[in-house]
């Protein structure tokens, strides 16, 4: 349906209003084909609602949304159905079965490829389930039942909310699997919401930042990941005579000057101790040397408090 | 629009509770008619005019299928996975609505098959028992069937509204029963005869020339509730 880089979803000044309460403000944001998009933010972000509206569960009380390029509700209903979706909890009915439970929905779907449910099982490893019914599934299976319902219809567009919500490492590591799979041999779409910042950090292309209802920065995972970057700091009497003796010495090229005594050395320093002492054979005072930098979920804290690091 | 409905029936179709529903319901077809047995009125004739006189009862019963049909999604959050496959949602009410009807049909079909069954078993023939009193009998529960189906579009109203079962329920029977009382609080008794509970009086009568009345109120009223259903669905947001 569309080509990688193409957008697949646009939102233009999506607000969603419970009362006089935002829960989404002013939402833009676009997604392209081939992204793996992740949602971050606190409890009661947005992150959900965005989702649902989105996924058509509640409608925009302003804005609008657009999939594939389609934006009234005729045309939308339509487009969802090349999305795949998992919002919240999954829902199932308890006294079927997970074939059971798939099975409606592929008759509901009107689709005539009676194979893909046991497909869509085998890749979520619940194809030996048998006659065990939704309600004693564990969670881990019921968010894996999910995903499968998710990826049925083989989906240009997979939607998740917190997916890895009480799944065991090795759930979370198939988990992950399966969406860099589907990304990378289908170019699925990939427009995820977690609080596991470190999981999301593993796949992610593109983040969106969300504080109440508000889109607070738009980064590509390339952009973050030099901002999350660790460095070397050396704090000594003379910045700007360290920087020129580790270029001199060392060869170091990404070499910055943060103020009057601080050098920041942002790149991979195999020795920190021989530097140091060409520094005090040079005549430095090095009166401090640490590794310093900071990681997604730090980035995250300090951008929604309004201390964006950098 | 089939494949909604085909859908529930297969959900409905693999739950043991409509098949003890039926099983129930057939149960106490044998137990009216083998309780008639023997005395003054056990013949198939007074049996038939029974069944014209418990008419009324199986709208206790409807809110049940409703349950099963749309109430449970909400109770399991399943209504999510349908419309965010972008289904629309008046069909899928419609869809409901109608598979809600057919299955109360079903039901209908099995307590007639237990209800005439039993009767042939238990009780003897008799002179009454003529094809003209099984046809003033059928012509009575076909406008009976049209009052059931503004009943259940009356239920998925509730069911929408409240998302709650009990409460859709509660709301249900209120409507249904005390609505006559609440008009005569405020002066309205003049609508009384209007009201979906009237129309089984109407069903009562020994003679009646039309069925009208009942007919049009039943349709008016399904209209006027599957409307503001509709609407209710289209506005509510799932999860």
């Amino acid at each position: 349906m569309a080509e990688i880089g193409e957008t697949v979803i646009q939102m233009k000044n999506v607000s969603k209003y419970y009362g006089k309460s935002a829960a989404v403000a002013e939402m833009s944001m676009r997604v392209n084909k081939g992204d793996i998009y992740a949602l971050v933010g606190k409890n009661g972000a947005g992150k959900t609602t965005l989702l649902k509206l989105i996924s058509g569960l509640t409608p925009a009380t302003e804005g609008t949304i657009e999939i594939f390029g389609q934006g009234s509700e005729q045309h939308l209903g339509l487009a969802r159905r090349h999305m795949g979706t998992m919002i919240e909890t999954p829902g199932f009915f308890p006294y079927l079965t997970a074939r059971e439970n798939l099975e409606y929905y592929r008759i509901q779907r009107g689709n005539k490829d009676k194979g893909c449910v046991e497909r869509a099982l085998q890749f979520v490893g619940l194809e030996g389930t048998g006659r065990k019914k939704f309600r004693g599934f564990s969670l881990g299976m019921k968010q894996r039942l999910g995903l499968a319902l998710a990826i049925m219809d083989n989906p240009e567009i997979l939607i998740l909310d917190e997916p890895i919500n009480g799944l065991d490492p090795m759930g979370i590591k198939d988990f992950r699997n399966i969406i860099l799979k589907m990304s990378r041999e289908k170019k699925t779409t990939v427009l995820i919401s977690s609080h596991i910042l470190g999981e999301l950090s593993q796949i992610a292309t593109t983040y969106s930042f969300i504080n109440r209802g508000r889109l607070v920065q738009h980064i590509s995972a390339k952009d973050l990941k030099e901002k999350c970057r660790s460095f070397l700091c050396i704090v000594s009497d003379s910045a700007d005579r360290t920087s020129e003796i580790l270029k001199n010495n060392f060869q170091f090229k990404n070499i910055e000057v943060a103020d009057e005594h601080t050098v920041h050395v942002n790149e991979k320093v195999d020795d920190p101790a021989s530097a140091v002492k060409a520094l005090v054979e040079n005549g430095i005072m090095v009166s401090q040397v640490y590794q310093s930098g900071i990681n997604l979920e730090q980035y995250f804290v300090n951008l929604v408090e309004g201390k964006e690091n950098g | 629009m089939a494949k909604l409905i085909h859908a529930d029936f297969y959900k409905t179709f693999h739950r043991a509770y409509f098949y003890i529903l039926a099983a129930g319901l057939a149960a106490l077809c044998f137990l009216i008619n083998s309780a008639m047995r023997g005395g003054m009125y056990g013949n198939m004739s007074s049996s038939v005019q029974f069944a014209v006189m418990l008419m009324e009862y199986p709208v206790v019963i409807l809110p049940l299928v409703t349950q099963i049909v749309f109430s449970e999604e909400f109770q399991f959050h399943t209504l999510k996975n349908t419309a965010s496959y972008g289904t629309n949602r008046t069909l899928l009410f419609t869809a409901k609505l109608i598979a809600s009807i057919l299955l109360c049909m079903i039901l209908a079909a099995v307590v007639l098959a237990a209800y005439f069954g039993s009767m042939f078993i238990f009780l003897k023939h008799d002179a009454e028992f003529t094809s003209g009193l099984l046809n003033n009998f059928f012509m009575r529960l076909g406008v009976s069937c049209a009052i059931y189906a503004a009943c259940i579009t009356m239920s998925a109203f509730f069911t929408v509204l409240f998302r709650r079962n009990g409460l859709a329920i509660f709301f249900y029977y209120g409507v249904f029963y005390l609505m006559q009382y609440f008009l005569v609080l405020l002066h309205l008794e003049k609508f009384e005869p209007y009201l979906l509970e009237a129309q089984f009086a109407v069903i009562r009568k020994p003679s009646v020339t039309s069925f009208q009345k009942p007919l049009m109120v039943s349709a008016v009223t399904a209209l006027v509730f599957f409307i503001a259903g509709a609407a209710a669905f289209r506005k509510k947001d799932l999860c």
